[in-house]
């Protein structure tokens, strides 16, 4: 059983609530569902949409073509009727009957204005539509989501779905609800939850689209002391004088942060202070679109800063990875001393997906040492890895961008240079080992023809492998350091192999060359800021090798 | 702490002979020695951030907690280290290319934010490691006018505001105690000349007034005056960045 709806109206209006809201119900009735949100750069007007795929099977992707199409305003219903599907209904924000068989009227601004609330109140109504489509009852709606309003305004919300539960008169779709209760959240609130629970202190972050939600949800958390300060120049710096410090801290950003942030990056590996950046994509070059995703930075977060040390890059595939991912990114920046990056975009940054919080393997914390007499901030170690402690305490504690001896005091003697820089890079040894054990890369499922890709294209794909019996998907999470040896068996192993990315020129791809040698000629690409989604994948493999 | 000595390392120091950031050195140490005697800081609590070039080089000479930092940056790091840990006495070290040019963003800024660090600022008009370029605070440039951080501090709404010169020892020491001693964000503006590429102290020694002691609030036209003006243009209090929010110290 899988259905799809579309909400669009301008924005403002409440497209994106009401589409959580219709999520999370589902999920609370043990329905698995995902939700796409495509909007464009306006607080007021245009023209926004979020899609709602419900399902009894997991389901990581949206659809191309919807059971139900809610209009807040007729320019929805007129953008995207032609995505309805022949048995498809419309719900249109409308007091007057309509002369269309399957377009019903639902009086949601009338409903707004008469309890004198405000426009987008109105949308429950439409939820309490849904319901009635569905075969729910509006009370079980009204239980899941009730929690979330004040007590006056969950009254009118109470009122609105029995209303919009009354306009449904055809024959539901038959969702019963479930034993199980599902959970939703986005790729940015499970980074954040991530962050909550790995004890971070502070986050210094400058707004930016997609990477604001995560500092959002790190805000609402309570836990986290959220700054704001003057440009990413600053959070990037600021991050790292309250790590050095004795806090947990980190900072967030979208591509064009990044590019602010890259001496700084630089300086966290020569410091060798841990340093995590949530790095979420959109779709560039330079302002590119802002509110759309894309896979375009991948090049840019492996080689961003100058000079040569190690990093760890780690792009999550869906919500639990973002969870997931982002625990070990705490883990290695702070256990090994470098900088980490979280790689993500706003697909995954922004979707809602079906969430649980795994219990992870590693533990992250501070790694901080005890004072000593003797401590050296820079001390050689077999591992690379020197103690770490925090000023304040006695021993004095030093870091440095400048190369520099065990008590961390400048050096340009050629010995040194070389021992420190050894060192540092003696520390990716171990940390390739550490990752070695999380599946860097992970096969899903048996064909012989293997598609290749990272990121958040992981849920299309692997919605996609239902309908392409002889297909597999290796996705490939940890790019740096890469796991090369096991990337290059299980290519090797496949008769046909297919690269698939969000972006113009296959980076990935190009990775794959250079630490396997092995080209991927074939390849499936797009880059006009859209998601791919499962059938469009399944079409045009279909049509390539048919 | 005894001796002055506890407060120094080995490093060999490569400033030119006759520099008077080894003054500033100097005014810095005693400075430092004197409140951690007086048990009014705690040696062990002292951050002292710089920049980089000849400003930065303070950080190889002093043997206290530091952090070598990136150019302009100065700031936004002592900031940070200071909402990490704000039982830390936060001290940045920086020059006028740094502090008034490549991250003048970062000076407005705290000033408004109040951050409890002191930013002392080596101002000699030149980046000097570099070979003597000249800053925007260097006299001579085809004409243009000099930047004077002064009145943008003020405007700013920095909490404690002031100049002096490499010069006048006792009062680059009172006024660089005042400042560390001040709850919020604070600007020592030193004035000095660069001796390989901005040799101009007489001149400097010529044109100064002191005006210290008026507690002037917001006095732009008297920083702006033709002479260059010395002393503590303001010194008020209000609530530091980690007070509003709400930031601990860190037990030791």
């Amino acid at each position: 059983m899988k259905r799809s709806i579309l909400i669009g109206g301008e924005a403002g209006r409440g497209v994106d609530r009401t589409a959580a809201l219709i999520a999370e119900i589902f999920s609370d009735c043990g329905y698995f569902c995902f939700v796409y949100r495509d909007y464009g750069s306006f607080i007021k007007g245009g023209h926004n949409f979020s899609v709602v795929t419900i399902s009894s099977e997991p389901v990581f992707s949206h659809e191309d073509e919807f059971d139900l199409i809610i209009a807040l305003d007729n320019s929805a219903l007129e953008k995207h009727v032609e995505s309805l599907k022949p048995s498809g209904k419309v719900f249109l924000n409308s007091d007057e009957k309509q002369s269309a068989e399957n377009v019903i009227s639902v009086a949601a601004d009338g409903f707004a204005a008469d309890k004198k609330v405000g426009r987008s109140f109105g949308n429950n109504i439409f939820i309490g539509a849904v319901l009635g489509c569905f075969g729910l009852d509006w009370r079980r709606g009204f239980k899941a989501i009730g929690g979330r309003f004040s007590a006056g305004d969950a009254a009118v919300v109470k009122e609105a779905l029995r209303l919009g539960h009354e306009t449904w008169r055809g024959e539901s779709f038959g969702f019963e609800p479930k034993s199980q209760k599902l959970k939703i959240s986005t790729g940015n609130q499970a980074a954040a939850k991530a962050c909550v629970e790995a004890g971070l202190d502070l986050c210094f972050a400058y707004p930016i689209t997609p990477a604001t939600g995560f500092v959002d949800a790190l805000s609402q958390s309570g836990k986290v002391t959220v700054h704001q300060p003057e440009d990413e120049i600053a959070a990037v710096n600021q991050t790292l004088g309250a790590v050095f410090s004795g806090a947990m801290a980190a900072t967030a950003t979208s591509g064009e942060g990044a590019a602010l942030m890259a001496e700084s990056f630089s300086l966290a590996a020569m410091a060798e202070i841990p340093f995590v950046l949530y790095w979420a994509s959109r779709l560039g070059p330079s302002t590119g679109v802002p509110t759309y995703s894309g896979q375009g930075d991948l090049k840019f977060a492996l080689n961003i800063g100058h000079g040569e040390f190690p990093r760890v890059v780690v792009a999550p595939g869906d919500a639990n990875e973002s969870y997931s991912r982002t625990m070990e990114a705490f883990y290695f920046a702070y256990k090994y001393r470098l900088p980490v990056v979280i790689l993500t975009d706003k697909n995954l940054a922004e979707s809602y997906y079906n969430f649980e919080a795994l219990p992870s393997l590693l533990r992250p914390g501070k790694f901080l040492v005890k004072p000593k007499a003797g401590y050296k901030s820079y001390a050689f170690t077999e591992n690379g890895i020197s103690p770490r402690l925090a000023p304040g305490q006695g021993p004095i504690v030093r870091a440095t961008s400048y190369e520099h001896d065990e008590c961390g005091l400048t050096v340009e003697d050629p010995e040194t240079i070389e021992a420190m820089s050894e060192k540092r890079w003696r520390k990716a040894k171990f940390l390739e080992k550490e990752i070695a054990k999380l599946h860097p890369c992970r096969l899903y499922g048996k064909g012989k023809n293997l598609i290749v890709g990272w990121g958040s294209t992981k849920g299309a794909v692997i919605d996609a492998l239902k309908r392409l019996p002889g297909y597999s998907f290796l996705q490939i999470s940890y790019v740096a350091p890469f796991p090369a040896r096991e990337v290059e068996k299980i290519i090797s192993k496949a008769k046909r192999t297919i690269l698939l990315e969000n972006n113009s020129t296959g980076l990935l791809g190009r990775i794959i060359r250079e630490e396997t040698g092995i080209e991927i000629k074939e390849k499936l690409l797009k880059n006009n800021g859209r998601p791919f989604t499962a059938e469009e994948i399944a079409k045009r493999l279909q049509n390539r090798y048919a | 702490m005894h001796k002055k000595k506890d407060l120094e390392t080995k490093m060999p120091i490569t400033w030119c002979p006759g520099c008077p950031n080894n003054v500033i050195l100097y005014v810095l140490k005693s400075v430092l020695k004197e409140l951690v005697d007086a048990k009014k800081i705690r040696k062990q609590d002292i951050v002292v951030v710089t920049d980089i070039g000849c400003a930065g080089k303070i950080y190889d000479y002093l043997e206290v907690n530091a952090f070598y930092g990136l150019h302009g940056r100065a700031i936004p790091i002592a900031t940070g280290i200071k909402m990490g840990n704000p039982g830390l006495t936060v001290i940045a070290v920086a020059g006028d290319g740094g502090t008034y040019g490549e991250g003048l963003n970062h000076l407005v800024s705290s000033s408004r934010l109040n951050p409890d660090i002191t930013v002392i600022v080596i101002n000699n008009g030149v980046l000097a490691l570099t070979k003597g370029q000249p800053t925007s605070t260097h006299p001579s440039i085809g004409g243009e006018p000099i930047f004077d951080p002064v009145p943008l501090a003020l405007a700013s709404q920095a909490s404690f505001v002031s100049r002096e010169t490499a010069f006048d020892l006792r009062d680059l020491q009172s006024t660089v105690k005042a400042a560390i001693m001040h709850k919020g964000f604070s600007l020592v503006d030193i004035f000095e000349p660069c001796l390989s590429y901005n040799n101009d102290g007489e001149r400097m020694k010529r044109d100064t007034e002191r005006v210290c002691g008026k507690d002037i609030q917001s006095d732009f036209e008297e920083s702006l005056r033709p002479k260059i003006r010395t002393g503590v243009f303001r010194k008020m209090s209000r609530p530091t960045l980690e007070q509003k929010l709400r930031l601990s110290k860190k037990k030791s």
